[in-house]
């Protein structure tokens, strides 16, 4: 399909609403077009998963570290350097054998981006959305993740100014490993909740 | 939807499990816009939290069961609606704008798959204190 020349009765492609919006700031000083590359640069490719699992490795291997993250989780993660936008709140929660946390953001996006990047499009999906707190178990379960029933599921919604980090539990028979062996274990879906790590 | 996790970890944004961050280069835009907004001080982060989340239960009330959801342009929205709020710029001026660009001559300029329907906001203040006339030609 080609992009309409904005017939009457056509609307325009949203691309170019985009850029028109961009002129408007632009030429009224609001927005600097240099600083807004760099912003997106950041995101598209600094700012990711990565993050959150150099703090889910280190608190698996320094458990003073693992304190902190639990007390204070934005504090604990500043320590990395990580600090942003949506992140001004951040609180870990810990999953065990016994307990599993999942985190969904029911009223838009709302996720922790210093540490986990931007939200996946399944994040920020309707159905997601809508299901995830009504029915967490069968929506875990079609995403791949099968909890036993005696396993306790807590649903964090993000909609307040709480954004959560979910730490996944150590897999077992990683205990050899190092903390820089354990980052590339560490998957955004399991620091979202909706997947465990799994062992090399 | 969960890849198997022994392909890659997480080292490696922009793409996860395949994903790119932005589907489109408008998207992107779109997102730095509002994040440098913020960063200068525009508007507070919820305020513009509220624009989308009010965009996106507008969008889900009215939509049809198999409409595709499309989050950039419900973002893109609420920018706008932001925006018109603080009277940096309106709908309207958008809308021309917009227009005037679409007369450009088109060389190969990227096509988006679709068009959109873009919305006029509407207005939940009515009464706009904005002194901002509209530019329409």
């Amino acid at each position: 399909m080609t992009p309409t020349d904005g017939g009457p009765g056509e609307a325009p492609p949203v691309a170019l609403r985009t850029e028109a919006l961009e002129q408007l700031l632009t030429e009224r000083g609001l927005v600097d077009p240099k600083v807004m590359n760099e912003i997106i640069t950041t995101y598209e490719t600094n700012v990711g998963p990565l993050n959150g699992a150099k703090v889910v490795a280190r608190a698996w291997t320094d458990p003073e570290y693992r304190r902190r993250l639990l007390q204070d989780g934005t504090a604990a993660i500043k320590e990395f350097g990580f600090s942003g936008p949506q992140g001004e709140h951040i609180v870990v929660v810990e999953n065990t054998a016994t307990t599993h946390h999942v985190v969904v953001c029911t009223l838009c996006s709302c996720y922790p981006w210093p540490v986990l990047g931007l939200p996946p499009s399944w994040y920020k999906d309707p159905a997601y959305r809508a299901r995830v707190v009504k029915e967490p178990r069968t929506v875990l379960s079609e995403m791949g993740l099968e909890l036993d029933d005696d396993v306790r599921i807590t649903v964090h919604d993000s909609t307040s100014e709480v954004r959560w980090l979910v730490l996944p539990e150590r897999p077992a028979g990683t205990e050899h490993l190092s903390e820089e062996q354990l980052v590339p274990l560490v998957t955004r879906e399991a620091m979202v909740g909706v997947a465990k790590v799994a062992a090399p | 939807m969960t890849a198997p996790l022994d392909i890659e970890g997480p080292a490696a944004p922009p793409r996860s499990n395949g994903e790119l961050v932005f589907a489109e280069p408008w998207e992107s835009r779109a997102f730095g816009m509002a994040v440098s907004l913020y960063e200068a001080g525009a508007f507070t982060w919820p305020e513009f939290q509220a624009a989308l989340i009010a965009r996106i239960a507008a969008w889900e009330a009215a939509a049809a069961p198999d409409e595709p959801y499309h989050y950039y342009r419900l973002w893109l929205a609420a920018l706008e609606d932001t925006l018109a709020g603080r009277c940096a710029v309106s709908a309207d001026e958008v809308t021309a704008r917009t227009l005037a660009l679409a007369q450009r001559p088109r060389t190969t300029t990227t096509a988006t798959a679709t068009t959109t329907s873009t919305t006029t906001p509407t207005d939940p203040g009515a009464s706009s204190p904005c002194a901002l006339g509209s530019v329409v030609k």
